[in-house]
């Protein structure tokens, strides 16, 4: 099986395999969790199956760093909600919350022990022009200066530009759909307004209805060209499968939404894989619906597996295939021509490629590289979120 | 697999791995008691290398990497080792939060330590080199980590002691004992050169210290040598400010830093003369009376 090279994996799916394990394997284990970003979930499932007293104390402290930095993540996610909800209370509509901090603002188990390096929110388009404003009232603005770029969120993506919060540094996505409108597939956003649901832990905020939070899980992670965290976005589909589908059996509703939504292909990939790496026991006739929904051969699937197979990975030389590279490669090429039809994205890859070699001739370079002196001199006054 | 050195950094073991040769002879030579036999289990396995392609021969570059992960934009290869040790730091600081972690020297003498904040540029490492050249023990020259536990304690790491520019002449003309690594000119700071921590600081480096004196000491050309009392809320606000992890430890953080505060004298110091520096320093260890821990109240604003 391809995972076993993935000691991470293994642990994940059969947490107790951590009694056996010789203190070389926890070594590497910690490194395949650091490079994941999945120190803090780690410790979770490890407390949730009482095994944190077999683990030994050299990886234990780094667990518990993990777990540390991980209720900081959480508190001050819940704070930055609470201030986005005053900010944008006079929109006057719905305003929904996706993604991590949506799980953590549910307090559902995809939350737990979860590192954030931005938020989601998701606004009806006709309004998005009015949160924009409210949000620069209070201290957001925009990030990607760069006309060209502002132009190209603007025009063809699903979001604002990213903003930034002046003070606090927190990095803010403005959604007002979950895929690009220019994408092979757009689901229809008022489809997913008609289904939200109030977020328990910061009243007067939203979340999206059970089905399409597994969906756009699964469409964020299998649509996206960033595969950095592919493994514990993955891991965070699995929790949600298992407390918002195993438990009540909701698999028809969920085939019956991917299909509604155009999501079917990215729902049959994030079930075959939770099934085949952590081993959810998704049963084999919603297998066989799943597969029996994709509009095409077994030989396009077979390739998609493969290079999936590959990007799912930690990004870790101990969890390399053969193929690794070209898969990622491939990955992240396939993200861009799913997002965009090729007469949109040759144009746009052109002007990436090239703008850059020009344009120090003109003006001078105002985005600081990250060195090393830079970070000695930063001495803690990081991105805080 | 590439040869590597494994060492153990006060709390830390950390794995360097290398395919220059430069980096693990240097490496060797600032530790090198520190050498241990591969360990089962390590805190950081760092990678030096060179870049494959172009930049790892044409004007050859250095990468940091922390499993896999490079943090930082490469740097020239002569600047290999100033890199690890600043990409060290970062290995602790953005991990460890066993500690609160702050930008300071910490030097000890008769049992008593003195923690130094300082920004780049203040004179802080050049002071701090001087005091462990003149039987002050070194704890560390850039992080001070103070335990979580109420203790008021410093864990030292005694690693080298980063010089820059003029410094290293001053200090290796006026203490001929001190010993150095390479000098690797033109890095981002300047010329610099790294002075190995004292064999007794290294010997001693399981052995904590209590701070009892915070010192914010700044280098000003032929300016007198002072010292004065600093507010202890205002110490306590500095420190905070720059401390690597407070934001993450929170009111934890908060009650470590008024426990220190308290039972600290707490200072502003300036100075030109190196030589009237290091015997006001001895003089106040052999003055300052350890306090008994009732927290003394003065706070001059």
């Amino acid at each position: 099986m391809s995972f076993s090279a993935c000691l991470l994996i293994e642990v994940l799916r059969t947490p107790e395999i951590c009694r056996k394990l010789s203190l070389p394997e926890w070594d590497l284990l910690i490194r395949q969790a650091r490079i994941a970003t999945m120190m803090g979930r780690l410790y979770v499932l490890f407390e949730q199956n009482q095994l944190l007293d077999a683990i030994p104390r050299e990886p234990f402290r780094h667990l518990r760093w993990g777990k540390i930095m991980a209720d900081r993540h959480k508190a001050s996610v819940v704070r930055e909600l609470v201030s986005l909800r005053d900010s944008l209370v006079d929109l006057d509509e719905p305003v929904i919350v996706l993604k991590g901090a949506a799980y953590s603002g549910s307090g559902l188990g995809a939350g737990a022990g979860r590192l954030f390096s931005d938020i989601d929110i998701l606004v009806p388009k006709a309004v998005l022009d009015g949160a924009e404003e409210l949000l620069q009232m209070d201290g957001w603005y925009t990030t990607h200066l760069d006309a060209y770029d502002q132009r190209y969120y603007r025009r063809w993506m699903h979001e604002l530009p990213p903003m930034r919060h002046g003070k606090r540094g927190t990095e803010l996505d403005v959604h007002h759909n979950i895929l690009p409108e220019t994408a092979v597939v757009t689901p229809d956003a008022g489809l997913l307004f008609g289904r939200k649901v109030p977020l328990p832990e910061v009243d007067g905020l939203w979340r999206l209805g059970d089905e399409d939070l597994v969906l756009h899980s699964a469409s964020h992670l299998f649509f996206d060209g960033e595969f950095t965290s592919a493994l514990r976005d993955l891991d965070d589909i699995n929790s949600l499968l298992k407390e918002l589908c195993l438990l009540a059996d909701r698999w028809s509703g969920l085939l019956g939404r991917a299909g509604e939504l155009g999501l079917q292909y990215p729902l049959y990939l994030a079930l075959y894989y939770c099934r085949e790496w952590f081993a959810l026991p998704v049963p084999d006739s919603v297998m066989a619906e799943a597969r029996s929904q994709l509009p095409f051969g077994n030989l396009r699937l077979q390739f998609g597996l493969w290079t999936m197979n590959r990007g799912l990975l930690p990004d870790h030389e101990s969890c390399s295939l053969y193929g690794s590279g070209l898969a990622r490669w491939m990955l992240y090429v396939r993200s861009h021509y799913l997002k965009m039809p090729l007469r949109l994205l040759v144009p746009h890859l052109l002007h990436k490629a090239l703008a850059p070699r020009f344009e120090h001739l003109f003006k001078s370079d105002d985005s600081t590289p990250r060195t090393v002196d830079e970070f000695l001199n930063q001495l803690g006054r990081e991105k805080r979120v | 697999m590439n040869p590597h050195l494994n060492l153990k950094v006060g709390p830390f073991t950390v794995q360097v791995s290398s395919n220059i040769a430069v980096v693990l002879d240097g490496a060797r030579l600032l530790y090198s008691d520190r050498e241990i036999a591969p360990p089962d289990f390590v805190d950081f396995h760092i990678s030096m290398a060179r870049p494959s392609g172009l930049r790892g021969w044409w004007r050859p570059q250095v990468n940091f990497r922390l499993d896999g992960h490079a943090p930082f934009k490469p740097l020239p290869l002569s600047q290999a080792l100033p890199m690890f040790e600043w990409g060290l730091n970062w290995c602790i600081t953005s991990h460890c939060l066993d500690y609160l972690i702050i930008h300071a020297a910490v030097v000890e003498k008769n049992g008593q330590a003195l923690v130094m904040p300082a920004p780049p540029g203040s004179g802080k490492s050049t002071l701090c080199a001087a005091l462990v050249c003149n039987g002050w023990r070194l704890l560390s020259d850039e992080l001070a980590l103070l335990k979580l536990d109420g203790s008021g304690e410093v864990v030292p790491l005694a690693r080298p002691v980063c010089l820059k520019n003029e410094s290293v002449s001053l200090i290796s003309g006026r203490f001929p004992q001190a010993q150095f690594g390479p000098v690797c000119n033109d890095t981002i700071k300047g010329d610099v050169a790294h002075m190995l921590a004292p064999a007794d600081s290294v010997f001693r480096v399981e052995e904590a210290a209590k701070v009892q004196g915070v010192i914010f000491p700044r280098y000003i050309k032929g300016a007198e040598t002072q010292l004065w009392l600093r507010s202890r809320a205002y110490t306590l606000l500095e420190l905070a400010k720059q401390s690597f992890n407070f934001h993450v430890l929170g009111e934890q953080a908060y009650q470590v830093l008024r426990g220190v505060v308290d039972q600290s004298q707490c200072y502003d110091f300036h100075y030109s003369d190196l030589e009237q520096a290091l015997q006001l320093f001895d003089e106040l260890v052999d003055e300052v009376e350890p306090l008994t821990g009732q927290g003394d109240s003065q706070y001059v604003l």
